[in-house]
């Protein structure tokens, strides 16, 4: 599976370990080598980085087979749990209440689950593009059926802050230009202007304007510029997963 | 089975080392009543070894001698490493550590200034023996 899938799987899987124990204050992944690979909005980079500085050079002076299944540090109001799971390294900040056991049991069954479903997910996209029923022309309803029969893609809630902002709507959102390249494919000639943009825990929809990314920073990452009126509306912010679907017309 | 002693010179290692001069009364107090907790640990819950290190005294009580250097040095680096994380987090004591690798567990904690690092099964219920020398 490629990076950016895996990312998504893990994204996907801390944001549910964290909806499942609400005792979970921050929550963030490290790959074998203790690079950061993601994060939770209340994890900052700093404090992700000296944490994994900490267990690099624990791992390097002590632990020879480079084996750590769980660490637990206990403090008097909080504890650090470390969970291998999938040769990634699963840190949660939790109070002291919280069961660590819980924790490790939850990551290690979601995680393969997660990471599987994007595999899954991945192989069926690319069987996808003549298999995929046409959409139902309709002129009353196309956007609910399309949202039922259009395939769903997830990404990453990311800022349309600053200059970005000026230069577009603030109700048009910027997706990927292998997004808009898929959608091309499946649907040819067909007019898609708009797409819907779901939050996947609540279920929550918004319809809206889409254009390219603009920068090649951003580009091929797995993310999508939402403006700041519609994550409110959606109750989404920066790091949350969304599904959008391409709204395609008659 | 072979049933293990609760006299330290059964065990196959032992090692009780002076560091400081006495006449902190309390603190030896402290450390000859964990010492001989973790020695009753030792004998019913089956554990791999215990190290502790007070103010004055040190004690290793470990089924292999080869382990000796690497237990002490695990143990020590796991104090430093949760005082790291946990001061991150604002939290300025450690309560306990607990690693587990593929077959072993160690347990480490810091009562009144004496370090003790319990190596064991990873069967064995750390909770249930980080209970016991607590209470």
């Amino acid at each position: 599976m490629d990076t950016k899938a895996n990312i998504l799987a893990l994204n996907t899987a801390i944001t549910e370990i964290k909806n499942t124990c609400p005792g979970i204050s921050n929550i963030f992944v490290l790959d074998e080598s203790t690079q950061l690979l993601t994060k939770d909005n209340s994890t900052t980079e700093e404090i992700a980085t000296s944490i994994a500085k900490a267990l690099a050079s624990l791992i390097e002076q002590t632990v020879t087979d480079g084996r750590i299944e769980t660490l637990t540090c206990q403090g008097p109001d909080r504890k650090v749990n470390f969970t291998r799971c999938v040769d990634n390294y699963f840190v949660t900040m939790t109070s002291t209440e919280a069961d660590e056991k819980t924790i490790a049991n939850l990551t290690r069954i979601l995680v393969p689950t997660m990471i599987k479903l994007q595999e899954e997910k991945g192989s069926l996209r690319c069987k996808q593009v003549p298999e995929t029923p046409e959409p139902i022309k309709t002129r009353q309803a196309p956007l609910d059926l399309a949202s039922l029969i259009s395939p769903a893609t997830e990404f990453i809630v990311e800022n349309l802050s600053g200059l970005s902002i000026i230069s577009g709507s603030p109700d048009t959102i910027r997706v990927d230009r292998a997004l808009i390249g898929q959608w091309k494919e499946m649907y040819g000639d067909r007019k898609i202007s708009e797409a819907t943009v779901e939050e996947i825990a609540t279920g929550k929809k918004v319809r809206c304007k889409f254009e390219l990314i603009k920068g090649s920073k951003l580009e091929g990452k797995g993310l999508v510029q939402i403006p700041d009126r519609i994550q409110s509306s959606l109750g989404v912010k920066k790091g949350t997963l969304v599904r959008l679907r391409p709204i395609v017309e008659d | 089975m072979v049933k293990r002693g609760i006299n330290v010179t059964e065990t196959p290692l032992v090692i009780t080392v002076e560091r400081a001069s006495l006449g902190q009364e309390q603190k030896t107090k402290d450390y000859a009543n964990l010492h001989s907790i973790l020695k009753e640990i030792r004998e019913k819950n089956e554990i791999l070894g215990f190290i502790l290190k007070g103010s004055a005294y040190a004690a290793i009580d470990l089924d292999h001698n080869e382990d000796l250097a690497k237990f002490a040095i695990l143990v020590s680096q796991l104090a430093n490493f949760s005082k790291q994380v946990l001061n991150l987090h604002e939290e300025d004591f450690v309560r306990s550590v607990v690693l587990e690798g593929k077959e072993l567990k160690v347990l480490c904690l810091n009562i009144r200034g004496n370090e003790i690092g319990i190596m064991m099964k990873k069967s064995n219920d750390d909770k249930e023996i980080l209970n016991k020398i607590l209470s």
